[in-house]
C-alpha cells in the first residue's frame, strides 16, 4: 500500500475514523492491528518477518535488562543484533548475486529453467530493523529500560506511518507516546493534514514530474553528453529531496492524526554551508542513528585525528552500503566521508586547543550544493561505468557554448511551459525551505486570515489532485532501501 | 470550545475544503474536455463504425505497423467497406478487446489482417510504465467489460474527469499556449512513432538523409530488441491464439502478415532471433490453419527507402504500393476483391 495510492487514502480515512471511535484504552490495539494490516497488504509473508523482529528484540531486551553480568549482556546483544544484521546482509548482498544467477538462467547459460530464483527485499525492512537495533543497543547501554508490555513494543516496531521508510524512531521518544491515552487533538490533527498535503505536493507535483526527465537521461546515459547531465543531476537532487522529504512529511503528518509526534527528518538540507551541516539536515533519523550506533562506538572524535578520519570514512561507507551493495552507493558513501574529512582539515573545530568559531561565507552554499550534486551522480547512475561516463562528459563541447546549450535543450525535449512549471515548483520549494529556517511555514499559513488561508488549502488540494494521476504507479525512491 | 463542537467544526472543514477543490476541478474539466478529445483522435474513427462504416469486408488490427502500413483509400473508392483497427503499440490483447467491442460491424467472411512484428511476442513499448500510459486510450473507446485489467479509478480520471489525468496538457488551457512553444518539432525527436522521419516522401535521398535514416533505424532496433528479458512471452502467443480463435468463431478470415521493413531495420536482427521468430509464427500458422505472409525482407521495399517514413513504417506512397501488392498476392484478399 503506497502512500500515494487510493487504497492508502481509503485505509487512512477508515483508520482515522475508527481510531477515534474505539475506546481510548484500546486504541493502541487498534493501531497495532492497522499497522500489521497495512504491512501485510504488501505481502502477507512480510508480517512474519515483522513479528520475528519484534519477538526477537523484545525477548533479548528483557534478558539484557535482567542480567547484571556484562558477558551475558554482550551475548544477549549479539543474539539480537546478529540475526537481524545477517538477514539484512542476505537481502543486501544476496540480491545482486541472485540477479546475476537469474540473468545467467535467462540467457540460457544455466540449465535451471523453468526455475527462477527470486529474493525480494521486504519493504521497509532496513528501517524497522534499525529502529529495533537502536532500541536493543539503548537497553544494552542502560539508556532505557526494556519495554515489558509486548503490545506497546510491537506497536513501536510496526507503527504504520513510519514502517516503510522511517523516520527511524527512538524508543525513549516514541514508546511513552504510544503508551499515553490519546484523545482527539484538533491542532495536532489539522497540523498533520497540512503537513501531509505539503508532502504530497513535493512528491506528486515536484519529484514525480522531475523524475520523468531524470529517468529518461540516466536510464540511457550513453545516449547523452554535455550540459544535459548537469541539468538532470540538479533535477535529481531536487527529485530525491522532494521524494524522500515528501514521504517523511506524509509519515509525520499521518502520525499526527493519531496524536503521535515523530521527529523531523529533513531541515532545508540544500541550504547547508558544508557537507557536515548537510548531514545534520538530511535524513536526520538515519544520520543520527549512524552517529550514535556506528560512529561514536568506533571512537567518534575522541581519538587521534587519523582514527577520527577512519571512523568518519567507515561510518559513511556503512551508510553507502546500507543503501545497496552496488559500487555506486559505496562510492557515494566514501565520497561523503572523504569530503567531511577534508572539511575537518580545512575548517578545524579547534586550533591549538581553542575552539574556532566558523564564519559562514555565502559562496559555501553553492559550493556545497555543487559537491552534493556531484555525489548524487554516483547515487543515481545505474552502474559505476555510467557514473564515470557521465562525469567524463559533463563539459563535452563546452568550448562551443551555443552548441553546448543547444544540445542540452534538444536532449531535454521539453516545452518551455513545462520548464517554467518546473522552475516555479522548485521556487516554491526553495521559498518554503528558506522561510522554514526561521519559522514554521505551516504555522505561518495557519495564522493568516480565513480567506487567504482557505485559498491556499483549496489551491494546494487542486494542484495535488491535478498531478495525482500519471497513468503509472510511482514508488518512493527510499522504499528500495 | 467543547470536544463535540471541535469535532463538528473539524468535520465541516474537512468536507468544505475538499468540496471547494472538487468544484474547482469540475469547472476546469469543462474546457479541458475539448483538449482531451484531441489527444485521442486516433480512436475517433472507431466512432464511425455502425454509423458511416457498416458490414466491413476488409480490416486489420495491430500496432503502428498495422495503423500506418494498411491504407484503404483506393479500396474504399472502389466500394469496399474497410476499417483499420491498428494503433500505436497495440498488443494482441487489445486487438481482441477491440474486436469484442466492434466485431459486430464486421461482415461474415471479412478478411482481417493480423500484423506479426518482431516485437509481437513481447511488447512494442519499452517498459511497463509506457504500456500502462498507452492503455489509457482504450478507456475512451471500449466498454469496461472489454478493457483488460479494468480499473474504476483510471476510468474516472481518464474519461469522467479527464482534467485529473491532464498532466502538462493542462497548460493548453492557458490562453497563450500554442504548439510553437514546443522546443523541438516532432520530427526531431529520435525514434518517434510514426514520425515523418528522414526519408523524403518522394525522390532520391541524399547521403545525410540516409545517415539519419540509419541512425533512426538503430534506435528503433534498440527499442524493440534491447533491455527486454524475453522476446517470446508465452502469454503473447496465447493472446494471438485467442484472437485467431475469436475470428474463426465469428466467421472472419484471419490472415497473419509481417509488413515490409527497410534493410536498415533488418540488418542487426540476428539469425538466431529470426529462426525462433519464424519457427513460432509458422507453428501457429500450421496449428491454426491460418495463412502467414512475410514481407519483412521483400526486395521491392528493403532498400527502397523512399517508401518508408522510418526504418519499419511505410509512408503513404509505400503503404499504397504495399496494398497493391497484397491485393494481388494474398489469395484471401484477392478473392474478396474479385467477388
Amino acid at each position: 500500500m503506497l502512500f500515494n495510492s487510493i487504497t492508502f487514502a481509503a485505509f487512512l480515512l477508515a483508520a482515522f475514523i475508527l481510531y477515534h471511535i474505539v475506546p481510548v484504552r484500546f486504541r493502541w490495539v487498534f493501531l497495532l492491528a492497522a499497522s500489521y494490516a497495512f504491512y501485510m497488504n504488501l505481502h502477507a509473508a512480510y508480517g512474519l518477518l515483522l513479528l520475528f523482529t519484534t519477538v526477537l528484540t523484545y525477548l533479548m531486551a528483557l534478558a539484557l535488562d535482567r542480567t547484571p553480568d556484562k558477558a551475558k549482556k554482550r551475548l544477549c546483544l549479539l543474539g539480537g543484533v546478529w540475526p537481524l544484521v545477517g538477514i539484512l546482509l542476505v537481502f543486501k548482498l544476496g540480491m545482486p548475486v541472485i540477479d546475476r544467477l537469474n540473468a545467467l538462467i535467462d540467457a540460457g547459460r544455466l540449465s535451471l529453467q523453468p526455475l527462477t530464483l527470486k529474493i525480494l527485499l521486504p519493504a521497509g525492512v532496513s528501517f524497522y530493523f534499525f529502529q529495533s537495533l537502536g532500541y536493543l543497543i539503548d537497553v544494552y547501554k542502560g539508556k532505557i529500560h526494556a519495554e515489558r508490555h509486548f503490545g506497546y513494543y510491537a506497536l513501536f516496531v510496526s507503527f504504520f506511518p513510519q514502517l516503510l521508510a522511517g523516520p527511524i524512531g527512538r524508543a525513549d521518544a516514541l514508546l511513552p507516546q504510544l503508551k499515553k491515552e490519546r484523545r482527539f487533538d484538533y491542532r495536532s490533527v489539522t497540523y498533520g493534514l497540512k503537513l501531509m498535503a505539503w508532502g504530497y505536493f513535493k512528491k506528486l507535483v515536484i519529484a514525480d514530474v522531475f523524475a520523468v526527465t531524470v529517468n529518461k537521461v540516466y536510464d540511457n546515459a550513453h545516449s547523452y553528453v554535455g550540459l544535459v547531465f548537469i541539468i538532470v543531476t540538479v533535477m535529481f537532487a531536487v527529485e530525491i529531496y522532494c521524494d524522500f522529504s515528501g514521504y517523511s512529511d506524509i509519515a509525520i503528518g499521518c502520525a499526527r492524526l493519531f496524536g503521535i509526534e515523530l521527529a523531523a527528518n529533513f531541515k532545508s538540507p540544500y541550504l547547508s554551508f558544508s557537507i557536515k551541516e548537510f548531514w545534520s539536515r538530511w535524513h536526520i533519523s538515519l544520520s543520527t542513528w549512524f552517529r550514535d550506533y556506528v560512529y561514536i562506538p568506533l571512537g567518534g572524535n575522541r581519538v587521534p585525528k587519523w582514527r577520527n578520519c577512519l571512523n568518519l570514512l567507515l561510518t559513511f561507507l556503512v551508510s553507502g552500503f546500507w543503501h545497496g551493495s552496488s559500487l555506486t552507493y559505496i562510492l557515494w558513501g566514501a565520497i561523503h566521508g572523504l569530503l567531511q574529512i577534508a572539511e575537518n582539515f580545512i575548517y578545524p573545530k579547534k586550533k591549538r586547543g581553542v575552539p574556532v568559531i566558523r564564519k559562514k561565507h555565502w559562496w559555501q552554499l553553492p559550493l556545497t550544493f555543487i559537491l552534493l550534486c556531484f555525489t548524487w551522480i554516483f547515487f543515481r547512475a545505474d552502474t559505476i561505468q555510467d557514473a564515470f561516463w557521465i562525469i567524463s562528459r559533463l563539459f563535452w563541447d563546452i568550448g562551443r557554448p551555443v552548441n553546448y546549450l543547444k544540445t542540452a535543450v534538444i536532449c531535454l525535449d521539453m516545452p518551455y511551459v513545462s520548464m517554467f512549471g518546473m522552475l516555479l515548483s522548485a521556487a516554491v520549494l526553495f521559498l518554503y525551505d528558506l522561510i522554514s529556517l526561521k519559522q514554521d511555514v505551516i504555522g505561518l499559513v495557519s495564522r493568516q486570515r480565513g480567506i487567504a488561508r482557505w485559498s491556499v488549502y483549496v489551491l494546494l488540494l487542486v494542484v495535488i489532485a491535478l498531478f495525482s494521476y500519471k497513468g503509472i504507479a510511482t514508488e518512493f525512491i527510499y522504499f528500495q532501501f | 470550545m467543547g470536544r463535540k463542537k471541535t469535532i463538528l467544526v473539524f468535520t465541516i472543514k474537512c468536507i468544505a475544503i475538499p468540496a471547494a477543490a472538487v468544484l474547482l476541478l469540475f469547472l476546469l474539466n469543462i474546457p479541458y474536455r475539448e483538449i482531451d478529445d484531441e489527444k485521442y483522435m486516433d480512436m475517433w474513427n472507431l466512432r464511425m463504425l455502425g454509423n458511416q462504416i457498416n458490414e466491413v469486408e476488409i480490416a486489420n488490427v495491430g500496432s503502428s505497423h498495422g495503423a500506418y502500413d494498411f491504407t484503404y483509400d483506393e479500396l474504399t473508392e472502389e466500394g469496399f467497406s474497410c476499417f483499420n483497427f491498428g494503433s500505436v503499440s497495440q498488443t494482441y490483447q487489445y486487438d481482441l478487446a477491440l474486436l469484442q467491442e466492434y466485431g459486430k460491424h464486421l461482415e461474415e467472411g471479412c478478411v482481417l489482417f493480423i500484423p506479426v512484428s518482431y516485437f509481437s511476442f513481447n511488447n512494442e513499448t519499452v517498459n511497463e510504465t509506457e504500456a500502462q500510459a498507452l492503455s489509457v486510450k482504450y478507456y475512451h473507446c471500449l466498454s469496461p467489460k472489454n478493457i483488460p485489467d479494468y480499473d474504476l479509478y483510471t476510468d474516472i480520471v481518464t474519461t469522467r474527469l479527464p482534467v485529473l489525468s491532464a498532466g502538462e496538457d493542462l497548460l493548453k488551457l492557458l490562453p497563450g499556449f500554442s504548439p510553437a512553444l514546443k522546443v523541438l518539432a516532432a520530427g526531431e525527436t529520435p525514434g518517434t512513432e510514426g514520425s515523418d522521419g528522414a526519408a523524403a516522401e518522394s525522390g532520391e535521398m541524399d547521403e545525410s538523409a540516409i545517415a539519419e535514416f540509419a541512425k533512426r533505424a538503430a534506435a528503433r532496433y534498440d527499442r524493440h530488441f534491447n533491455n527486454k528479458e524475453n522476446l517470446f512471452l508465452p502469454e503473447r502467443e496465447a493472446q494471438l491464439l485467442s484472437l485467431i480463435d475469436y475470428c474463426k468463431k465469428h466467421g472472419l478470415t484471419p490472415v497473419l502478415i509481417t509488413t515490409p521493413f527497410s534493410s536498415y531495420y533488418n540488418a542487426p536482427v540476428s539469425e538466431e532471433f529470426l529462426d525462433r521468430f519464424y519457427g513460432t509464427i509458422n507453428r501457429i500458422s500450421s496449428d491454426t490453419g491460418v495463412s502467414y505472409y512475410d514481407y519483412s525482407h521483400d526486395a521491392r521495399f528493403g532498400d527502397h527507402l523512399t517508401y518508408f517514413s522510418d526504418s519499419d513504417h511505410l509512408n503513404a506512397e509505400g503503404a499504397k504500393y504495399f496494398m497493391e501488392i497484397i491485393a494481388e498476392e494474398v489469395p484471401e484478399l484477392r478473392s474478396v476483391i474479385r467477388e
